[in-house]
């Protein structure tokens, strides 16, 4: 522009100013629909988030596939192939009693997403009830409620399930239990207070004058609406069970040896890795990485796509 | 005049108040309101923010938000008070004597579920409908209240309607629960002028098919002057003047309604701030001596032991709030209470 700096009561005229510039409209790829519309799609989603699914993908095969692609039995030791390394017959090599590693890691894949699943899906739905129940009615109960989840937040979650397996005993059920209880909590908060936003929302009041019930609106009106941060919070705690799951059985305290459990087996080779057969332990090791990994990776999408909404 | 026994709504005493912080002291925000809302009628209730408007209204459907609550009074519905009545009585009330429509339409709607699945639920639940003749009818709704496009509407959700179609569609949500009273809480706000005149025709000519009477909540006297049979003004949580509109605006009694229609703009009045009507103080009320009726403060009658201000009927259907004193005693016979 013409002005300098000391003129500024000086008039813009339509002369000073740049002629605009326009940006030629091209059509472009979002406006044109094709058969290729999912590829666009997958090409947008960020780098990490086709990284989580594809390590999900890879976990999940193998649970699904695993007894078709090993020829050995998880349980049922091989006294003459004990420590027996890597190779062709025995991708991952055998453990200290012979059992094949690959064999036990997919095994194991299919019990530790079990349990994950079980455990999201019990501190999910207890959450949602209870936390959609306090928040939405308040009052003394909620008061109650929360001060009891104050204080099992108060511990770390994975102390809690070692205390809880601790005083259930060490079963699978057990472990899904403690671990259950000890993530309950932090959905009890998350769906309470977007319960408390939403139980203001006009919808509600709209439902309620309609001549809905009080239970109806909670249900079938705010609870949907109250669950997108609970569900990402329960792709992150898939992961975290996994984890959980891994390092109770890993101090003994979880799912017991001989069942194939990846905490089991990592577990299982500790005491061989100092004499060089790192590969007891260092499999399953791996695929708690990739499935923790993949939850994650797949749980930040998630919640991009929750906060994009 | 309030007690007419063929009133569909009829609010007596209504006192609705909301506690402090420390949960002891209640602050009224609706006070010793009386008005009745007749059959076929559209009443308009007018007053500036914070006058009790929509607390009133709420009220009528049971709806005031706790802490707050009706500390006294009866809002009488189809002659059944509602103050009082548990959740399962109420459900009879809601949707089916009376329905409201939210100043902002686009909050009013579940925004998880299709515009379509909204309304046919509604058929479904009070007309008793099956799913597809309740989709047939729904589509039938929203052709009714002006969308273009009916079927492309059902399958939408709230966020993809603007404001003004949106509110198309609460109206037509309510008036498919069949309710004999509809409440509109300022349903223009946020639309512009020629949004809102069509939204405005839309509830007349929904009132004039269906019956139904309609009370009005809204700031705009224009809108008033148009729409509604009566008027009823509030201010600071009380009745102030109640009157036909033609009446209200030919005659109006109570120094706040003077001022208020003393702030409309008019093309053939000059706009004068300094005119006589605008310098009535809020704390004005209207005494009665007499025949005659002058502004005068309340601290001028609290020195004299009046107390509660009392509707008076100072015409045909027209109702004033005033102080009545010794001298103007007769007249009390008018009152509501």
């Amino acid at each position: 522009m013409a002005a300098t700096a000391g003129d500024v009561n000086r008039p813009i005229s339509p002369g000073s100013l740049p002629a605009p510039t326009y940006e030629p409209i091209v059509p472009g790829e979002r406006s044109t629909p094709g058969r290729l519309g999912w590829w666009r799609r997958v090409r947008r989603t960020r780098a990490s988030a086709i990284v989580g699914f594809c390590a999900l993908g890879l976990i999940l095969f193998l649970a699904v596939a695993g007894p078709w692609i090993s020829r050995y039995d998880p349980i049922k030791p091989d006294p003459f192939n004990i420590t027996a390394s890597p190779s062709g017959a025995h991708w991952m090599g055998t453990d200290q009693y012979g059992r094949d590693v690959f064999a036990r890691v997919v095994d194991a894949a299919r019990l530790d997403l079990m349990v994950a699943v079980a455990i999201t899906a019990i501190a999910l739905t207890i959450g949602a009830v209870v936390g959609g129940l306090t928040g939405y009615f308040g009052g003394i109960v909620d008061d109650v409620v929360m001060r009891v989840v104050d204080i099992l937040l108060s511990f770390p979650a994975f102390v809690l399930a070692i205390g809880i397996t601790a005083m259930l005993g060490n079963e699978t059920k057990f472990v899904v239990i403690a671990v259950a209880i000890a993530y309950t909590p932090y959905f009890v908060r998350l769906v309470r207070s977007e319960m408390l936003s939403l139980r203001e929302a006009e919808y509600a009041a709209a439902a309620k004058c309609v001549g809905n019930r009080r239970l109806r609106i909670l249900g079938y009106h705010l609870l949907p609406n109250a669950l997108p941060p609970a569900l990402v919070q329960a792709t992150l705690t898939l992961g975290w069970g996994i984890l959980d799951t891994a390092g109770l059985s890993f101090l003994g305290v979880g799912i017991r040896p001989p069942t194939a459990e990846w905490g089991v087996l990592v577990s299982d080779g500790t005491q061989y890795i100092n004499s060089g057969q790192w590969w007891i332990s260092v499999f399953p090791g791996i695929a708690i990485l990739i499935a923790v990994l993949g939850f994650n990776l797949v749980g930040e999408w998630v919640r991009d796509a929750v906060a994009r909404r | 005049m309030t007690s007419r026994p063929s009133a569909l709504i009829s609010i007596h005493n209504l006192t609705i108040a909301f506690p402090d912080e420390t949960g002891e002291r209640f602050t009224p925000v609706v006070k010793d309101v009386s008005l009745t809302v007749g059959r076929h009628e559209i009443l308009g209730l007018v007053g500036e923010s914070g006058s009790g408007k929509t607390q009133t209204a709420l009220a009528i459907l049971a709806l005031t938000r706790p802490p707050g609550r009706v500390v006294g009074g009866s809002v009488l519905v189809d002659g059944e008070d509602v103050v009082g009545m548990d959740e399962a009585e109420l459900r009879r009330v809601r949707g089916k004597k009376a329905a409201m429509i939210f100043q902002s339409p686009r909050t009013s709607l579940n925004p998880l579920m299709t515009i379509g699945d909204q309304i046919g639920r509604v058929y479904q639940r009070h007309r008793g409908l099956g799913k597809s003749a309740a989709r047939t009818a729904s589509l039938a709704m929203l052709r009714r209240v002006g969308i273009a496009g009916p079927e492309r509407v059902a399958a939408s959700y709230p966020h993809q309607l603007s404001g003004g179609m949106a509110q198309r569609v609460m109206i037509g949500m309510m008036v498919a629960c069949g309710p004999e009273l509809l409440i509109a809480d300022e349903p223009t706000t946020g639309l512009d002028v020629t949004i809102q005149a069509q939204i405005f025709d839309l509830i007349q000519e929904v009132q004039a098919e269906t019956g139904m009477s309609v009370l009005l909540i809204t700031h705009d006297l224009g809108v008033v002057a148009e729409t509604c049979h009566r008027v009823a003004v509030m201010q600071a949580g009380r009745v102030v003047e109640i009157a036909p509109v033609a009446e209200l605006f030919a005659r109006p009694r109570h120094p706040y309604t003077i001022r208020l229609l003393g702030a409309l703009l008019r093309p053939d009045q000059p706009f004068d701030l300094t005119r006589e009507t605008m310098q009535v103080s809020p704390e004005t009320v209207l005494e009665i001596e007499g025949r005659h009726y002058r502004a005068v403060s309340v601290d001028s009658w609290a020195a004299k032991g009046v107390s509660t201000p009392e509707l008076v009927e100072v015409g045909p259907e027209h109702v004033v709030l005033c102080h009545v004193t010794e001298v103007g005693a007769p007249i009390v016979a008018g009152a509501s209470t």
